[in-house]
């Protein structure tokens, strides 16, 4: 019996030649789809932070970040590469829990019965309460304005120039509203300076 | 020592997030360095970015986050989310439209469709109308009675009228009742005498009576589905007949009028009551007042009288056919051509009848006796209402042709004019079993007085000890017409006689031949 020889010719795995997230979206846009997923991998916690952060509590992080990232798979095709990628994403990401502050905002307009724990977030016997819980509640009490930047700062660690370009504001009005939700945080804390150990 | 100014505690904010140039650091840790006051300003702002940074505890890491999103991507079609979103306001909007456009080509569609249930009942129910007193047979006795006694009979043999009344506030209304108004009968008859009219004025009342009936007949219109149409010109032609016959009796014995009629009558204005007649004869009100089982309305409707009066005279002429074709029909009876022989016996039985319906035809000979039959016809017959089977069966008794019956085995019955309640007796001898057992006698009688003339044929066929010397034996009565034929046979040739008789001298010498060797035998 003969046998065929066949010449076996062997494809070389694909193999990313850089792993930013520039050639990611060129190749998106030039059909390889599976690639957005590795962006939504690479950013997804950095946006569902933001997201935390912003909003305030954990409540439909996923939903808004799902958001987030359809809008961007939407908008693909027109990023114009004149920024990072993660600077574009986090402006989406910021904007999203805007307009879901917004919608909060006017819910909570019409429907006049509100949360009153949240309202005054200390009372004197209150000390006991979680020290994590009343910072957070003061956080949440401050401007949104205020606490984007303070808490992108904080706890994300974003520089000046990433909260300017993130929130699209000047570099030194970052700087000034930081100080003051730093200031505006402190004079709520003032009454329980001492648990705290301020 | 001077103050801290604000812009001292920015740039304090930004020296702790690292965000201070060289120059600025140097500045900034000089003055920590130097105010006490700055220092401490520069530890409260370190607790509280501090605090700021781990109040907030990490997320945890969310599950089949990029498998939700695709699945969310993929099946996320903005254009029909939008479309989903909106789609009750577009409905109704589309529907709008849509109406609005119906309504501008056809803007009478409302009524339409509200009418249209009404219609349909009303169709429905104006159906085949009939003249309901077509088929009463209204008398002139009737008509009279509808002028003077306002009552119409619906149906005679229920006893049911309809009566035209006249209520308190001067309405005019109509009521079906199962009794009349009068109990006394022959009301024209005695009118006709009250006025002492002449034959020829009696023959004019039964005119002017007869000019109304056809009219009133068709006031009335019913139909299968329990429909009555009422015509309001009732009430009209009920007040034009009355007029009409005062006029009448008023003009010719105005005298004898006066007696019977109430107190303070006079002559009246016979002039004015033709023409108001003639004016109710002329107008045709086509509104019906229709009592349906689901409701009560009234409703244009015309009866087409013509096509009425053409339907009535084509079923008339259809009957006269069928009657003629029933008269054609032509029934055929087989029958033994032994009992031919036996038409003077008077043994028969004259009651033939004929029953039949659409499914059978019966012929029943009522007087014939059965002979008993061992069979309990009582366990068979007792659950069979024999009645109830016969309800339904029409009976004719018909009249047999004459000379029957005759031989040749086939006769016809002819239908005779009249109706069933005649009894048409048939003049023959009915088949009757006692007869025939009797007639069976009688064959083998007459063969027994033939018999011996030519054959030696002794008492009766079955001497059978006789007929052995024959070798010949008549088994049955049916074979007796062979044997009379061979009789006759035998007559004609006489050879046929002599052979017999050698045949039987040699039958008789074989016997004795036999009989004399048994004896040398023995």
């Amino acid at each position: 019996m003969r046998i065929k020889k066949n010449k076996l010719v062997l494809q070389y795995p694909k193999v990313l030649n850089s792993d930013d997230d520039f050639s990611l979206i060129q190749r998106f846009n030039n059909g390889e789809g599976s690639t957005f997923n590795v962006l939504v991998s690479r950013h997804r916690e950095k946006v569902r932070n933001i997201i935390y952060v912003s909003m305030g509590n954990a409540n439909s992080i996923d939903d808004i970040a799902q958001d987030v990232f359809i809008t961007v798979f939407k908008n693909l095709d027109h990023f114009r590469f004149e920024c990072q990628f993660s600077t574009w994403l986090y402006r989406i990401t910021v904007n999203k829990c805007r307009d879901q502050l917004r919608k909060m905002k006017i819910r909570n307009i019409l429907i006049p019965i509100k949360d009153k724990e949240n309202e005054i977030f200390y009372t004197p016997g209150e000390e006991k309460k979680e020290m994590k819980e009343i910072v957070r509640t003061a956080i949440s009490k401050l401007p949104e304005k205020l606490r984007i930047p303070l808490l992108l700062k904080d706890i994300e660690g974003f520089s000046y120039q990433e909260i300017a370009d993130t929130v699209q504001c000047e570099i030194g009005t970052v700087k000034s509203r930081i100080f003051r939700a730093r200031e505006n945080l402190r004079e709520q804390l003032r009454p329980i300076a001492k648990e705290l150990m301020l | 020592m001077r103050n801290i100014t604000k812009k001292e505690l920015e740039m304090l904010s930004a020296y702790l997030d690292g965000e201070l140039s060289d120059d600025e650091i140097i500045q900034i840790e000089k003055r920590i360095n130097e105010s006490e006051e700055f220092k401490k300003e520069f530890q409260e702002l370190t607790k509280i970015k501090t605090l700021a940074s781990i109040s907030y505890t990490k997320l945890p890491e969310t599950q089949f986050f990029e498998t939700r999103l695709m699945q969310k991507i993929n099946s996320d079609n903005a254009f029909l989310v939008k479309l989903k979103k909106w789609s009750p306001a577009i409905g109704f909007s589309v529907l709008a439209i849509f109406m609005m456009v119906i309504l501008k080509l056809n803007p009478t569609l409302l009524d339409q469709l509200v009418d249209a249930p009404k219609s349909t009942i009303a169709g429905f129910y104006k159906q085949n109308l009939q003249p309901l007193l077509y088929a009463a047979d209204l008398s002139n006795e009737d008509i009279f009675n509808f002028a003077f006694y306002k009552q119409l009979p619906l149906d005679k043999s229920k006893n049911q009228y309809i009566l035209l009344s006249t209520d308190s506030t001067g309405s005019e209304y109509f009521e079906i009742k199962n009794t009349g108004r009068m109990s006394s009968e022959n009301n024209l008859d005695k009118f006709v005498t009250a006025l002492n009219l002449t034959p020829e004025q009696k023959i004019s009342v039964d005119s002017i009576i007869g000019s109304y009936a056809d009219e009133i007949q068709y006031q009335i219109l019913v139909n299968k589905d329990k429909a009555i149409a009422i015509n309001p010109d009732l009430w009209n032609y009920n007040k034009a007949l009355t007029a009409d016959l005062i006029s009448f009796a008023s003009v010719n014995k105005n005298r004898e009028l006066v007696k019977i009629m109430p107190a303070g009558f006079n002559r009246i204005d016979t002039h004015s009551i033709n023409l108001a007649v003639q004016e109710i004869k002329a107008a045709q009100n086509e509104n019906y007042i229709f009592m349906t089982p689901d409701s009560i309305f009234s409703e244009k409707f015309q009866f087409d009288k013509e096509k009425f009066i053409q339907n009535m005279t084509e079923m008339k002429k259809n009957l006269e056919e069928a009657k003629r074709d029933l008269k054609k029909q032509n029934y055929t009876f087989n029958y033994d051509s032994i009992y031919t022989k036996f038409k003077k016996d008077s043994l028969w039985e004259k009651n033939f009848k004929v029953t039949f319906d659409t499914n059978m035809l019966r012929v029943r000979i009522p007087k014939i006796v059965i002979p008993h039959i061992n069979i309990n016809t009582d366990s068979i017959l007792q659950n069979i209402q024999l009645e109830k089977i016969t309800e339904n069966l029409k009976e004719f008794t018909f009249e047999m042709p004459k000379g029957f019956p005759f031989k040749g085995g086939d006769f016809k019955i002819k239908y005779s004019e009249g109706d069933s309640a005649r009894n048409y007796q048939l003049k023959m001898d009915a088949i009757n079993i006692d007869s025939l057992v009797r007639s069976s006698l009688k064959i083998l009688d007459t063969l027994k007085i033939r018999m011996p003339e030519y054959y030696d044929f002794y008492s009766d066929s079955l001497q059978l000890e006789k007929l052995k010397k024959y070798n010949y034996i008549y088994p049955d009565t049916i074979n007796k017409m062979n044997k009379i034929e061979f009789d006759k046979q035998m007559r004609k040739n006489g050879k046929m006689k002599k052979m017999l008789e050698k045949v039987k001298e040699k039958k008789l010498r074989d016997r004795k031949t036999e009989l004399n060797s048994d004896t040398v035998k023995t």
